[in-house]
């Protein structure tokens, strides 16, 4: 009976996605929404009525880590443990996410079957660390204490979503508009609670407005940010607001149109403010000036290329885009008629890739130019998987037809016909946003059949990956595409000769695509203003970890470390001491923090034995253990490894194992003549460049930060961070209020109101809990 | 067809542009170490260890994957190039979970192919077993009297139950032998013509006789005494080895072709030397001497005897080599008996320098300890039975007996002993193998499905050749595949499929194409190919 149901749910989801072995993944991606896991039978099913053959199907659907072959939860519960989630304690999170839904040893799924919790690489909501997201909804700042909240908050989500499903908003007359963010961050961060508080509040107090959803705001670290433009032209903006804020804030702005709303508002306002006069905690929301201090540190500089119009424009407003120059460059481009013209500015420009090696985009164009074909490809790679990395994502969600355009340009310029997005499927969002803005330029006639009266035709479709970091690399992206296991393979051929099906194909990242219009619009000369000798222009960096001011900026190149963590981040949270920043993800290195005064270009990176990687920037201080984020970056290639090639596969593993002895305080000191040898090897023999750089994490600390190797090998870790080598204890401080006891997890603190308490040392495993809900500082670790 | 100017190892040469660079050195008879690439097929670029310099670019490229470009300039096998080799095989050392011969074969010191003879015995080829072990161990059945049987110690199923009773095993087929018409004799090479010395007729003189005359060479024995033996025949042994019996094992190894000189005392300085120059070489194994006399004699010493050259067994004095007590004194008659075949093999090669690599010590892969829960895995091919001999009259053990025995046995060695890839490019670059990734990530398995195909994952270098032989054949019905990612990769056959089914009819083609053993027969070990 239930083979029977499998095959006519399989049997309509083929015949929607189509037979050929290229849509193994999306047809993987519908059974699995459809099951919730990848049932055996259904797999069998797809073989018998497709061309997929069962090798390419088991192959295809363990290598991608979003693919389940076990039943999983109701509800499922990804912790992220991106790089930014990680150094503010994702892994204490999810293991009180297991100790609070009381999860089995050896499973992933409580017992009720109602909740299943994994961990996944990157969610790219940095700046709010650490975040979860269970379903569809994200929450940002969960901190091992807060679990229980955020699983009552989900709870109660989940209740009064489906009692407000049929509640509609009337707007009859627009008298302003309030920009809001909304943005994976912002949203996690609360932007969605506000923006359906704004819905409410519209109906409770009679105010009509414009609600005007806007991408990414950069500022993420004053997320979520509500601007309200009044009739006059002013613009407010608020920061931090939450939901609860709401309807003070449109009071001060809006004024209803009936006389009883009117009467009804004032008592609000008035019984409101009786209410929160003896609260001392609550304070009322002032708007910021959009010039403070902070503001103008934080922007002041940045250059937005491919982020231009921040925060000021609606993602998917296509007459908004088009007003502000969108679309110029691809109009430009089609009535000069001449590829090669496109190419020579390009190459004037001198803008190299921005997807990390930083190979330069003309010669890429110049090749696939040359290339002869049949059919030609071009391919924006959107697979960002760095952890601690969100450009992408965020330029997906917040400029999709911006990088649409440069797909463009790029595409008639090489003289391609059929396009890609190959995004992460961690990013709905973006999918969801990029797949409305090809509708809409399809509509307007800017993709298709002869565009704009053109002889140029371009096709453009959506394919999501499913959870594998090294699908970013080209050749694996188009084996991917093809339906394949993401293998690398060598390069040459290069996939501009000979990529996708063989024919020539361009691949590039979704921020250099989005940066083209802005230079077919401004001319090569104003992109070369911008930079270094050898690295013009700009970059987004998403800028997060121990940071004051977090957020996704886009700085010119040449900028110093110092002016981004300084200027822009405002230094390190919390007073803390700046020590290092961690660029480029697991491609690239630690920075001391002496070395701040390096001007960020590829050159300099690289010489310091960093990378540019994609752009993630994370800035760590006094408590961040180099040792262990070397262990955190290698756990991640060694996971991420396609398993091809020997030194990749077994060269990583064993770096790992060698870090892990070293934070478990069992490292001896040749295991650092060792880990340094298969290090080189690793980064000569392997294939593709997951492997190359793999290394950059361990041999950059090893080289700033070796005598913190040396103190973990003798047992100690200076930033008191790795777990066996640090105990808690309780000080004379304590003042008896249990609040520890209550938090504790291990239940390693005896219960003793108004007396001092103590950590039973066998007992506790050193999450930190009591030390962050001590009201006292009385928690002490050694 | 258009041909390029490439060079390679700083010569010129013109070649085809179809050409790899693998393609293009194996032209100029220069064969690049190679185990995930195969001609027939398209390269996978995995095992790294083709990998060769490219002088203009500085950087090492995967020779097998890299078409063969106008102006190349290829060095095959630079300090870099060897380094990277080494450093690849050594990491797919590191996760091989498997033994190239077994413990048992390993801890003898004579090194004799006892899992072979085993499974001889358990086909009931008794003569066969004795074929099998003769050459190495010579001395079948005195040692299967009096060894104190280091191999039995160090047998796998110890840890299982007891060890097998290798030493009863080699007892019995020798005395199979010692009645026969027409005894087995390993076959001798061509006569070389050079004369040699033998010294002293004990164990290791006897075995030393004997290798050098199996070898070709013309070998005088002396022996102070008028009859040959030295220890074995002592009192010490005479409660279980039973006079007669030894002497027939030992005229057996007295050779037609060797003389014997017998009750000729020996010992002075003078009499060595002169029949250094009568003989092309001299070994000397007369037991224990005092380190005063040795030196008296000109020899250099240690504490315990006469120093020899690391590697072989000759002596501060060319030509003259030692083996036995005389170098330490030791009471395990099997490692004099090899002491002696090992020293006459470095004679042979001392007279014969362009033969060495007959000797080079070839890699041996170590499986880690089993596991417990692992331990099941080899009963694909052994019975669970308890080992019942030590209930057993030693005399009386016989033929039913033994083969039930041979069945105990995991035979747990490799199956593709000699034509390894691995093996063999590990030990052209003495490759170490470290043992952490095995102890912590690996688990033993044979996966065979109750089928005669057997895939073992921990010997597996995820090459993918098996697949790429059956695509060719355009027969991936069941679908040999890898799963997974990363350090986890592993081949596996979809939907509860065998390996068997999945190689089909090329299950031959593709166990042979597989570089190493991890996919194997179930029954089928290679045989020695001397």
């Amino acid at each position: 009976m239930e083979k029977l149901n499998f095959t006519k749910e399989v049997d309509k989801i083929v015949e929607s996605l189509g037979t050929t072995p290229d849509k193994v993944i999306p047809i993987l991606h519908a059974v699995q929404k459809e099951f919730n896991y990848l049932p055996e039978p259904a797999l069998k099913r797809i073989t018998e009525i497709t061309e997929i053959s069962t090798g390419q199907i088991s192959g295809v659907s363990t290598f991608y880590s979003q693919f389940r072959h076990e039943k999983v939860g109701k509800h499922i519960i990804q912790v992220c443990i991106g790089t930014a989630c990680h150094i503010k304690g994702a892994e204490s999170v999810y293991k009180s996410f297991r100790q609070k839904l009381e999860i089995p040893p050896g499973k992933d799924t409580d017992n009720d079957g109602l909740f299943t919790l994994v961990k996944v690489s990157c969610l790219g909501c940095c700046t709010i660390a650490p975040v979860v997201q269970i379903d569809d909804l994200t929450f940002g700042k969960v901190g091992s204490e807060k679990v229980s909240e955020v699983l009552e908050e989900f709870i109660a989500l989940k209740a009064s979503k489906e009692r407000s499903k049929h509640k509609k908003t009337k707007l009859s007359k627009i008298t302003g508009e309030i920009k809001i963010g909304l943005g994976s961050c912002c949203v996690a961060n609360g932007s969605g609670k506000v923006n359906n508080a704004l819905k409410s509040a519209f109906n409770d107090l009679g105010i009509m407005a414009k609600i005007k959803p806007v991408g990414c705001v950069g500022m993420c670290h004053r997320t979520p940010l509500l601007e309200i433009s009044s009739d006059d032209q002013t613009s407010i903006l608020y920061e931090k607001v939450q939901a609860g804020d709401v309807k003070k804030i449109l009071l001060n702005h809006f004024q209803p149109d009936s006389f009883y709303q009117l009467f009804k508002n004032k008592t609000y306002k008035f019984i409101e403010q009786l209410f929160l006069k003896d609260e001392p905690g609550s304070k009322s929301k002032s708007p910021i000036n959009p010039r403070d201090q902070h503001i103008n540190n934080f922007l002041g500089k940045q250059v937005h290329i491919a982020t231009e119009h921040c925060g000021k424009i609606d993602p998917l407003d296509f007459k908004e885009y088009c007003t502000k120059g969108g679309f110029e460059g691809l109009k430009t481009v089609l009535d000069q008629k001449s590829p090669l013209k496109i190419i020579e500015t390009i190459d004037k420009s001198r803008i190299r890739g921005r997807g990390g090696a930083g190979f330069p985009t003309s010669k890429k164009l110049q090749l696939a130019y040359k290339a002869e074909g049949k059919e030609k490809y071009i391919i924006c790679n959107g697979d960002e998987g760095d952890p601690g990395a969100f450009m992408d994502r965020m330029i997906l969600e917040s400029y999709p037809f911006r990088v649409i355009e440069g797909m463009c340009i790029l595409a008639y310029a090489i003289g391609a016909s059929k396009g890609f997005f190959y995004i992460r499927s961690e990013y709905p969002l973006a999918v969801e946003r990029i797949s409305l803005a090809l509708e809409i330029c399809k509509k307007n006639g800017l993709l298709g059949d002869l565009i704009q009266g053109s002889d140029f035709s371009l096709n453009i479709k959506i394919v999501e990956g499913a959870g594998a970091f090294v699908c970013g690399e080209e050749t694996a992206l188009l084996a991917s595409l093809e339906g394949k296991r993401g293998n690398p393979t060598y390069r040459p051929p290069y996939p501009v000769i000979k990529g996708l099906y063989d024919s020539p194909t361009l691949v590039n990242n979704c921020e250099t695509m989005a940066t083209i219009p802005w230079i077919i619009r401004n001319g090569d000369k104003a992109f070369t203003l911008l930079g270094t000798a050898e690295s013009k222009g700009t970059k987004v960096f998403s800028l997060a970890g121990k940071v004051a001011r977090g957020g996704l900026i886009e700085v010119p190149m040449g900028i110093t470390i110092k002016e981004i963590v300084e200027d822009i981040g405002g230094g390190c949270e919390n007073d803390g001491q700046f020590k290092a920043i961690q660029i480029g993800g697991p491609s690239g290195g630690c920075i001391p923090a002496n070395l701040k005064n390096i001007k960020i270009d590829f050159e300099e990176l690289s010489k310091i034995g960093a990378m540019m990687g994609s752009g993630g920037l994370l800035v760590m201080n006094q408590d961040d253990c180099m040792v262990e984020i070397a262990r955190y970056f290698l756990s991640f290639t060694c996971n991420q490894s396609c398993g091809k090639c020997t030194f990749c596969r077994i060269g990583t593993r064993m770096m790992l194992d060698i870090l892990e002895d070293l934070c478990a305080g069992n490292g001896k000191l040749s295991d650092l003549e060792k880990l340094e040898d298969l290090a080189e090897k690793t980064k000569i023999g392997s294939l593709c460049g997951l492997g190359k750089t793999a290394p950059n994490p361990v041999l950059t600390t090893l080289k700033y930060f070796r005598e913190e190797y040396e103190a973990h090998i003798e047992g100690k870790c200076p930033a008191k961070f790795c777990k066996d080598l640090i105990t808690y204890s309780i000080n004379d401080q304590c003042i008896g209020c249990t609040i520890c006891s209550q938090n504790c997890p291990d239940k390693a603190i005896e219960f003793t109101p108004y007396r001092k308490h103590k950590i039973d040392i066998d007992k506790c495993t050193r999450c930190g809990i009591c030390k962050k809900v001590c009201p006292n500082f009385a928690v002490e670790v050694e | 067809m258009n041909k390029v100017n490439i060079i390679i190892d700083k010569i010129k040469i013109r070649v085809s542009e179809d050409l790899n660079l693998w393609q293009a050195a194996k032209a100029q008879n220069i064969l690049i170490p190679a185990l995930c690439y195969m001609e027939e097929f398209p390269h996978t670029t995995s095992c790294m260890v083709c990998m060769v310099w490219d002088n203009p670019q500085q950087k090492l490229i995967p020779s097998c994957s890299v078409k063969v470009e106008e102006g190349m300039d290829i060095e095959t096998n630079n300090q870099k190039v060897q380094d990277i080799r080494k450093s690849s095989i050594e990491l797919l050392l590191a996760e091989h979970l498997g033994d190239c011969i077994a413990p048992c074969q390993q801890i003898c010191p004579a090194h004799p192919h006892i899992p072979q003879m085993i499974r001889n015995i358990r086909s009931g080829q008794i003569e066969d077993a004795f074929k099998s072990i003769k050459k190495e161990l010579i001395f079948p059945l005195v040692l299967g009297y009096i060894c104190s049987a280091p191999c039995e110690t160090g047998c796998r199923r110890n840890q299982l139950d007891s060890g097998i009773s290798i030493c009863r095993l080699h007892r019995l087929a020798a005395l199979n032998q010692l009645d026969c018409s027409q005894p087995f004799i390993p076959e001798s090479k061509t006569a070389t013509g050079k004369n040699i010395a033998v010294i002293g007729a004990g164990p290791s003189g006897l075995a030393g006789a004997f290798t050098l005359s199996l070898d070709g060479h013309k070998v005088t024995l002396f022996e102070q005494n008028t009859t040959p033996g030295g220890s074995i025949i002592s009192k010490k042994y005479q409660e279980v080895l039973s006079e007669t019996k030894a002497h027939k094992e030992i005229q057996s190894l007295l050779l037609p072709a060797i003389n014997l000189n017998f009750g000729t005392k020996m010992g002075k300085i003078e009499n060595i030397i002169k029949l250094k120059k009568n003989y092309d070489a001299v070994l000397i194994t007369i037991g224990k001497q005092e380190t005063a006399t040795l030196k008296e004699w000109n020899f250099d010493t240690t504490k315990e005897g006469i120093q020899i050259k690391s590697g072989s067994f000759e002596t501060s004095v060319s030509g003259i080599f030692a083996a036995g007590s005389i170098i330490k004194e030791n009471n395990l008659i099997v490692k004099s008996v090899a002491q002696g075949k090992e020293a006459a093999r470095s004679i042979t090669e001392f007279l014969n320098p362009q033969n060495s690599q007959l000797n080079k010590v070839r890699f041996n892969s170590r499986m880690r300890k089993i596991k417990p829960e692992e331990i099941g895995e080899y009963f694909y091919w052994s019975t669970n039975n308890q080992n019942q001999t030590e209930k057993i009259n030693p005399e009386l053990f016989n033929l039913d007996e033994a083969v039930k025995e041979a069945y105990r046995c995991f035979s747990c060695d490799c199956k593709k002993v000699y034509s390894c890839k691995l093996r063999e490019t590990a030990t052209e670059f003495s490759a170490a193998q470290t043992r952490t990734l095995l102890k912590k990530h690996k688990i033993f398995k044979i996966i065979h499905g109750e089928t005669d195909i057997l895939f073992e994952p921990g010997k597996c270098i995820k090459c993918g050749i098996c697949i790429k032989t059956l695509s060719k054949f355009k027969m991936n019905l069941p679908g040999l595949s890898f799963i997974n990612r990363g350090f986890e990769v592993i081949l596996n056959v979809p939907f509860s499929k065998t390996f068997k089914e999945a190689l089909g009819v090329h299950s031959q083609k593709c166990i042979q194409n597989c570089p190493t053993s991890a996919l194997s027969n179930r029954n089928r070990w290679e045989k020695m190919n001397e």
